[in-house]
C-alpha cells in the first residue's frame, strides 16, 4: 500500500489510540503484554484497512477490529519467578482509595471475555444495534446480555460499594 | 450504580501512546494472532514432512542396488507425498488474508474445520505409512548390511517375528506419538479457537 494510505491510516489512528489503549487494559494486565497487545491491533488494522470501505465510523470499525484481536490473540507464557503472581485471580483487588472508574475497569476484567467485549461497547455509548453489528449477533441477545452483565457486575463491585459511593461523592 | 456516568470520567490511569514512527513501524510487523499461529504451525508441519520426504530419498540412494529395496523405499516416498499432498491442500485453503474487521464467527469456523481436518488427514494416512515403516526400515537396514537379499532374510522365522513385533510396537507407538505431537503444536490454538467460537455462538 502507498505512503498516502499509510499517513491516511496513521492520520486516523492516532486520533482513536485511546481505543486501543481502552479495549487492551481490559485483556492484558501486564505492560509487557499490553505492548505486545497494542502491536498486534495496529498490525492487524493495518491488514484490515485494505478493505475498509468507509461504511462505518473509523472509531466504530477500530473497535471491531482491536476487540476481534484481543479475543483471537495468543497470550504469551511469561516465564514467572516461583514468588511472583501470576493468575489473574491472584492479583489483589483495587483498593478502595481508587477512583470508582479504575474499579468499574478493573471488575470488568473480571468478567467473560466476550462479556467484557459487550460491556465496554455499551459503556461507550453505543446502541444495542450497533453492539450486535460490531459483535455480529442480534440487538435482542444484547439488551439481555447487558443486564445480566450489569447485574454481575454489582456483585463484583459489592464488597467496595463504600468506596465507589464516597469517589462518586 | 449508574455504570455509564462512572466509565465516563476521564481516568485516572493515562497510558503512553506511541508516537507516528513508532505506529509506522509497528504497522509492518508480523502478527500473533492465533489463526496467524495455526497456519504458521501447519506451515511448519509441511516443512517437516519435505524434510522426510527428503530423508527417504537419500534411502533410496542407499538401497539403489537392490531393485526391491527400491520398490519399497518408492513406496514409502509415495505414501509420504500422498500424506503431504493431504495436509497442503488443507493449508492452501486455509484464507491466507485474515480480516478483523470482518465479523469472525465464519472465519473463526473456517480455521477450525480445516485445520482439524489436515490433523485427522495425517492421523489417518500416517497410520497406513507409519505401521509397516519400522519394519521396512529394519528390513532395509539388515539387507544393507548383511548383503542379503529381501527372500533370504524373509526365509529366517527370527527376522519375520522381529518384523512382526516391530509394527505391533513401534507402529501403534508411532500413531500415538502423531497424536501427540499435534496436541502438543496445535492443542492449545485448537483449544482457544473453539472458546472462542463457543463464546460467540453463545452471545
Amino acid at each position: 500500500m502507498n505512503s498516502a494510505a499509510q499517513n491516511t491510516f496513521l492520520d486516523q489512528l492516532q486520533q482513536n489510540t485511546g481505543i486501543i489503549h481502552k479495549v487492551i487494559r481490559l485483556y492484558a494486565e501486564d505492560p509487557e503484554e499490553q505492548r505486545d497487545l497494542y502491536q498486534e491491533v495496529v498490525c492487524q488494522a493495518w491488514s484490515a484497512w485494505q478493505r475498509f470501505e468507509g461504511n462505518a465510523k473509523f472509531s466504530t470499525w477500530l473497535y471491531k477490529v482491536a476487540l476481534n484481536t484481543v479475543l483471537t490473540y495468543d497470550k504469551r507464557r511469561r516465564r514467572h519467578r516461583p514468588d511472583e503472581a501470576i493468575s489473574s485471580e491472584t492479583v489483589p483487588p483495587p483498593s478502595v482509595a481508587y477512583e470508582a472508574r479504575e474499579l468499574l475497569a478493573w471488575a470488568m476484567t473480571r468478567l467473560d471475555e466476550v462479556d467484557r467485549m459487550v460491556i465496554l461497547l455499551h459503556l461507550e455509548g453505543y446502541e444495542h444495534p450497533e453492539i450486535a453489528s460490531i459483535t455480529a449477533t442480534n440487538a435482542n441477545n444484547i439488551a439481555v446480555k447487558v443486564h445480566r452483565i450489569k447485574k454481575r457486575l454489582t456483585e463484583i463491585l459489592e464488597p467496595y460499594r463504600d468506596g465507589f459511593s464516597g469517589n462518586m461523592g | 450504580m449508574d455504570f455509564q456516568e462512572i466509565w465516563g470520567k476521564p481516568s485516572e490511569i493515562q497510558p503512553a501512546s506511541p508516537d507516528r514512527a513508532q505506529l509506522a513501524e509497528m504497522l509492518g510487523k508480523e502478527s500473533h494472532g492465533l489463526l496467524a499461529k495455526l497456519r504458521q504451525q501447519l506451515r511448519a508441519k509441511m516443512y517437516m514432512g519435505i524434510g522426510s520426504l527428503g530423508m527417504m530419498v537419500a534411502l533410496g540412494f542407499v538401497a539403489k542396488d537392490s531393485n526391491i529395496m527400491m520398490l519399497i523405499v518408492g513406496l514409502m516416498l509415495a505414501m509420504g507425498a500422498v500424506l503431504m499432498a493431504g495436509v497442503y491442500r488443507n493449508y492452501r485453503r486455509l484464507p491466507d488474508h485474515v480480516d478483523m474487521g470482518q465479523e469472525m464467527l465464519p472465519l473463526l469456523r473456517t480455521y477450525d474445520r480445516i485445520v482439524r481436518k489436515a490433523l485427522r488427514f495425517e492421523e489417518r494416512v500416517g497410520a497406513i505409512f507409519i505401521i509397516p515403516a519400522p519394519a521396512l526400515g529394519a528390513l532395509l537396514g539388515l539387507s544393507v548390511e548383511s548383503g542379503k537379499s529381501l527372500g533370504e532374510l524373509l526365509s529366517k522365522p527370527g527376522i519375520i517375528i522381529l518384523l512382526l513385533v516391530l509394527m505391533a510396537i513401534v507402529g501403534p507407538l508411532g500413531i500415538w506419538l502423531t497424536i501427540w505431537m499435534n496436541r502438543v503444536a496445535f492443542g492449545k490454538y485448537l483449544d482457544k479457537l473453539k472458546r472462542n467460537i463457543e463464546d460467540l455462538e453463545n452471545l
